[in-house]
């Protein structure tokens, strides 16, 4: 072992000055190294994209039109759903109950923003006619929601469609179903327009099965069919006196009102039922001079959810309802002299919706009415379709649930035909979804499309700490006598501005907006913006995970290290 | 309750920054935050004045790099100036008159000293500067213990809260000091507290600070993961969470008479500030937080009425 | 100009003529007329200087730091208690190549408390890196005020200028005031080296605790800086002499010439000890005087020179390290151990605390010191008269 020993000499001559003070900076530390977790920007799935049925980018378009980007918003939009006037008006928007805003104060008021936007859409030129791309001809079955939604998703891919309506107008449940005064005839005209201008074949009083069957149509070149035709059968209520002639049921009464034909009621009407139908046609007797509508409901309370305010507003026009009874039989010789009722009873057990009913014996009593309305449940008319195709018990198609195919090749069928949600919103839903899956069989791919599993952004993923408390916007209704006067739409829109203010109340659930916030607090400045978009540097990140709890939105994820891992 | 989101829009954060990434100071800690926010207000023409503490990590450790040139890897765009403990406010009072002696009336001298180099051994320096008057900038991040040198209680410590020099079962007595009392007594034109959760809070106050003359004093709550037992990412919630429940009200004093409550607390239970640290873990029982509670409301009270007077 | 004044108004000229640009002051007694001066020269416009009342000699020192590191001249005094309470920030200035001088009057330290002269309390500062000077007159204070800025601006350390209290801090004599114009041509403004500003970022005094070897560095740097001060001293002394016609040296050497027995003081005693030198020489001993100037760095190579041969050496020492003892004496003994023909040294502890020190009290060491082949302690303590 040698030693060495450097000794510093004396110096001599000019003798530096050495204080201890230098330059440098800390970039030379990259203290990334002391991270063992590392932040990752990953956008969860919105709950209110992920509720809606028709699979709107809801988020994505609150945020445009928060921006005033009315153009992008309208075509975001409309990259699902060909109807926004329409959906904003009749939508019983499952969004608004997923919205986490829910919990805070009150869910943002999508549906109205989402009128707010398909009415700007109207205002727009519109779509022009879509060259066909493709040769192959596709056939839609019933022009409804889910039939024009399909239509409408095909023809932007280039297909050219036929589509083939039994009623004389289009539109299905939406031209027949829905009453005015919440769907006005020029908003759905002018939806339906601006669908067939992309060169979408509408063919009305075409009931396809009575002169031609589905294997006509693959005769006729068509390479697929999709089956909308909506339920439109109304159930019966199996009691005596329901062929007299003052018993109808609410489909055929709402239909042959939409259509224009004269209908006429009595002074004295009860619904029977306790679902939209009923209120539906309630508010119409209402307008069609009717003195005294009741509604008949064997439950605790009427079937709608998220539009219970519509109960509040026909009862505001003069509905009457009638809870926990039921019909037991029809009065009257000849004419309706009277509806005999039976109080039910909760069982004790399990009350609540849908709770079990059991009559109360001997608690019958009698209604003074001269007009009996049904709306007791829908079914699919199926008698004109070929049979081979395969039917539930319920009389509905049977579908793949994911590709909505039928058990026959090249036959598609989704909407109220197939049963399920009966909402206008999952029919335009399936309507998409099977433009998707006809497009794959025309091209021979497999059906299943493989989609990721985005984490929904739950409640507890946002900061509330970041947000104010702020009511919702509210709309305006037309005066109750104005109202019942005629069929003018009852409830105002938003306007511009409070459109836009009522989007700022959007949380942007799990999706990144751009606010800044991580780029704020981040004490190693080790984000970085650029272009609306932020970049951790993990150079120095040292994985503190600031950004991931200071994220209002939660649209941050802390990931372990691949080092850490074990 | 103001979002902080809705507050952004009233405050345009300058992008320039003036700490580099790189810095050694803990992940997650709050006085790397502070000074960023407070820099980007003050600029460039700036210099930090910093004493012992934990914000000496800032200006690196001198080293000789490979070509034997010394090198101090400050973590700040700006100069510092290391001093000893107890001296950052009469340092920087000699920095600033030094500086104007050669004609610079214009950069802001900033002393950066924590809670035992402000309420403790730096008190008495503290003390002369503000009576003086001297024009220089104090901000006292305050993580409530002597941190850097491993969590021993200093006078800002709270009640009842845990340090390794006041062990369980007997964790600190007593009330912290009240350090903006006894600026306000100085009478200095300008006092003010504040916290990282609040950042435009904090830059507005350090704007309006800018602009006047004379010793202005910042009192800014410094959550720190290490001595006060959180994991880091809680950092910010924690300093929210004393505001909300009203434990460190953002309040300013204007020449030791004007108070004003620059943010209203949504007075949350103090118990959901004391649960989310490690030092408190302790003291849940009903009695001891009755206690706090106490304390913190008759505080918060005294505040409210000297706004009034 | 003469003017008659005292030790202290000696140190505020000398200070206001070195026209620095921050003094931070804190009254202490001896030492409060200076800083009283000062405060005249300022409140009168004659000082340009921004004048800081402190809260403490500590914050005095730390105010400097302050200040002399924005690259200004910088001046503060102190005596005594307040040099001790400074003593952490003594270390700052020089480990900070700061060249702060500051004027010290020594006193003594408490307990109890005492305001006689006693150099304890700057001694016991020796080892904070600073330059020490010790005066004998007043108007060796005000010229070593200019000199210590010439010295401590070129080698970058700081400067203490020490005399002793009442013997000279409130002891009038006759001063001559240099020109103001004179002293800016021998001490003209300082330009710093380095100099903390917003315009130039760097970074002041970074732990080095990862790499201590870099505050070795440092103070390899600084004990570099001190092998320099004597001939920086020389120099700036005979610039001082050309000018105003008055030097004083790193030691001053009284008599000398084929001395038997040599005695070394330091401040005002060496008049005393003059006087004493003086008579003994009429009587024909060969007696004589080394007195210390420079008290830091500490000239060993004059004592050395000096002293080599000189049988005898009597170390008058107005200070105590106590459990070693005199301190001027220990620095001595240590100066001289490499040499060969080395004097005997005889350690005496006189005039602690104020203690007079009288002519008969000298006189009587000598008489011993000559009569002793070797002295009988290490620590010789001089009877004292109440």
């Amino acid at each position: 072992m040698t030693h060495k020993a450097i000794f510093k000499p004396l110096l001599k001559g000019i003798v530096p000055i050495v204080p201890p003070i230098a330059r440098g900076d800390s970039l030379v530390n990259k203290t990334g190294s002391w991270r063992y977790m590392r932040p990752v920007y990953r956008n969860k799935l919105p709950p209110c994209n992920h509720s809606c049925p028709a699979n709107e980018d809801i988020q994505g378009y609150l945020s445009l039109i928060k921006q005033e980007r009315f153009q992008q918003a309208w075509e975001l939009i409309r990259r699902s759903n060909p109807f926004p006037a329409v959906l904003g008006r009749v939508c019983d928007h499952p969004c608004e109950l997923a919205c986490n805003r829910r919990r805070f104060d009150e869910a943002v008021a999508i549906h109205n923003v989402e009128r707010f936007l398909g009415d700007y859409g109207l205002t727009l030129p519109g779509e022009g006619k879509i060259r066909d791309r493709r040769g192959e001809k596709i056939a839609v079955i019933g022009s409804g929601p889910a039939g024009l939604s399909c239509a409408y998703h095909l023809a932007k891919m280039g297909y050219p469609v036929t589509v083939f309506e039994a009623l004389s107008v289009p539109g299905g449940m939406l031209a027949v179903g829905i009453p005015e005064y919440c769907l006005p005839k020029e908003v759905l005209a002018a939806e339906i327009n601006a669908i067939e201008r992309l060169g979408i074949d509408i063919q009305t009083n075409v009931a396809i099965g009575s002169k031609q069957s589905l294997d006509d149509l693959f005769g006729q070149g068509y390479k697929a069919i999709f089956i909308a035709t909506g339920a439109h059968k109304s159930m019966k209520l199996g009691l005596s006196g329901e062929e007299k002639d003052e018993v109808v049921d609410a489909l055929s009464f709402l239909r042959e009102v939409n259509l224009g034909n004269r209908v006429s009621v009595g002074d004295k009407v009860a619904v029977i039922g306790e679902n939209n139908v009923a209120v539906n046609a309630a508010r119409v007797a209402i307008r069609l001079g009717a003195k005294y509508v009741s509604i008949i409901c064997r439950q605790s309370k009427i079937d709608m959810p998220n539009r219970d305010e519509e109960v509040k507003v026909a009862e505001e026009e003069g509905v009457h309802i009638v809870y926990l009874a039921a019909p037991s039989n029809i009065l009257g010789e000849g004419r309706v002299a009277g509806l005999e009722c039976i109080r039910m009873r909760l069982a004790e057990a399990d009350k609540g919706r849908g709770a079990r009913l059991t009559p109360v014996k001997g608690s019958e009593f009698v209604i003074d009415v001269d007009t009996v309305i049904t709306a007791v449940g829908r079914t699919p008319d199926l008698t004109l379709i070929n049979h081979e195709l395969k039917t539930s018990p319920q009389g509905t198609l049977v579908v793949d649930a994911g590709t909505l195919a039928t058990n026959k090749p090249g036959i598609f069928a989704g909407g109220d035909v197939t049963g399920g949600r009966a909402t206008v919103a999952w029919a335009i839903g399936a309507g998409k979804r099977a433009s998707v899956s006809i497009d794959r069989y025309i091209k021979g791919e497999r059906l299943e499309v493989f989609r990721e599993k985005t984490p929904i952004a739950s409640f507890k993923d946002l900061n509330l700490a970041y947000f104010q408390s702020s009511p919702g916007a509210q709309i305006s209704r037309l005066p109750v006598a104005d109202r019942i006067k005629g069929f003018a739409e009852v409830e105002g829109g938003f306007t511009e501005s409070v459109a836009i203010e009522e989007t700022e109340r959007c949380f942007s659930c799990g999706v990144c907006n751009g606010c800044d916030n991580c780029w704020l607090v981040c004490p190693d400045v080790a984000i970085s913006r650029k272009n609306g978009e932020y970049q951790v540097n993990y150079d120095y990140c040292k994985g503190c995970g600031l950004c991931e709890e200071e994220c209002p939105r939660g649209a941050i994820t802390m990931e372990e290290e691949a080092k850490w891992r074990r | 309750m103001t979002s902080l989101l809705a507050e952004k829009e009233k405050f345009v954060v300058p992008e320039e920054e003036y700490i580099y990434q790189g810095h050694t100071l803990c992940a997650g800690c709050s006085a790397a935050l502070i000074i960023r926010y407070v820099l980007k207000v003050l600029g460039p023409k700036t210099i930090c004045v910093v004493p012992a503490c934990c914000f000496t990590l800032m200006s690196g450790r001198s080293t000789y790099g490979r070509d034997s040139q010394l090198t101090m890897p400050s973590g700040l765009r700006i100069s510092i100036l290391n001093c000893a403990f107890e001296t950052a406010a009469v340092t920087a009072s000699g920095v600033k008159a030094g500086l104007e002696a050669q004609g610079d009336y214009e950069t802001t001298v900033l002393a950066v000293a924590g809670d035992g180099g402000t309420f403790d051994i730096g008190l008495q320096a503290l003390s002369g500067a503000a009576e003086r008057n001297d024009d220089i900038m104090y901000l006292c991040y305050d993580n409530e213990a002597y941190m850097n040198t491993g969590i021993q209680r200093s006078s800002a410590t709270p009640d009842g809260c845990w340090t390794t020099t006041t062990p369980l079962p007997r964790p600190k007595q007593g009330a912290k000091k009240n350090i903006m009392e006894i600026m306000a007594a100085h009478k200095v034109p300008y006092a003010a507290t504040a916290t990282p959760a609040f950042p435009f809070d904090l830059m507005q106050k350090v704007s309006k600070a800018k602009q006047k003359r004379g010793t202005r004093f910042f009192h800014v709550l410094c959550p720190c993961p290490t001595g006060w037992r959180f994991s880091p990412e809680f950092s910010i919630k924690i300093s929210r969470m004393a505001v909300e429940s009203k434990v460190f009200p953002l309040y300013e004093i204007e020449d030791g008479e004007k108070y004003t409550i620059t943010y209203s607390p949504r007075g949350v239970p103090v118990r959901q500030y004391l649960e989310l640290q490690g030092r408190f873990r302790h003291l849940m029982t009903e009695q001891h937080i009755a206690r706090i509670q106490e304390n913190v409301d008759h505080h918060w009270e005294r505040l409210v009425r000297q706004v009034q007077a | 100009m003469e003017k008659v004044i005292s030790g202290n108004y000696a140190a505020a000229y000398g200070a206001k003529l070195a026209r620095p640009k921050f003094i931070a002051f804190y009254p202490i007694t001896p030492q409060t007329t200076i800083v009283e001066k000062l405060a005249d020269f300022s409140s009168s416009g004659e000082l340009e200087a921004k004048f800081i009342p402190v809260e403490s000699e500590h914050s005095a020192m730390a105010a400097c730091i302050g200040a002399a590191n924005t690259g200004v001249r910088t001046f503060t005094a102190t005596s005594s208690q307040g040099l001790a309470l400074m003593h952490e920030l003594l270390f700052w200035a020089a480990g900070a190549r700061l060249p702060i001088v500051m004027s010290n009057v020594h006193r003594a330290l408490a307990p109890p408390t005492n305001l006689g002269a006693d150099q304890t309390d700057s001694f016991a500062q020796r080892d904070t890196g600073w330059i020490q000077l010790e005066c004998e007159s007043a108007q060796e204070v005000l010229d070593s005020i200019l000199q210590a800025y010439r010295i401590a601006e070129e080698v970058m350390l700081p400067c203490m200028v020490c005399h002793d209290a009442f013997y000279l801090s409130h002891t009038y004599e006759p001063v001559d005031i240099p020109e103001a114009e004179l002293v800016d041509s021998y001490l003209p403004p300082y330009v710093p080296p380095f100099k903390l500003d917003s315009e130039n970022r760097l970074t002041f005094y970074a732990s080095s605790t990862r790499c201590p070897a870099t505050q070795y560095e440092f103070r390899y740097h600084a004990q570099q800086a001190m092998e320099r001060v004597p001939a920086v001293l020389r120099k700036a002394d005979e610039h001082f002499y050309e000018l105003f016609g008055r030097r004083y040296g790193i030691v001053e050497e009284y008599y000398l010439d084929g001395a038997e027995l040599v005695i070394v003081a330091a401040g005002t005693m060496v008049s005393t000890v003059r006087r004493v030198v003086e008579e003994f020489r009429q009587r024909g001993e060969r007696v004589g005087l080394l007195r210390i100037r420079m008290f830091r760095p500490f000239p060993k190579e004059e004592i050395r020179h000096l002293l080599k041969g000189v049988p005898k050496v009597a170390v008058f020492d107005r200070n105590i390290s106590l459990g070693e003892g005199g301190i001027l004496s220990q620095s001595i003994k240590s100066a001289l151990y490499h040499t060969d023909q080395k004097p005997v040294v005889f350690g005496f502890i006189v005039g602690l605390c104020g203690v007079d020190i009288t002519q008969d009290i000298v006189g009587d060491i000598v008489d011993y010191t000559l009569q002793q082949d070797t002295p009988e302690e290490d620590i010789i303590w001089t009877e004292v008269i109440r």
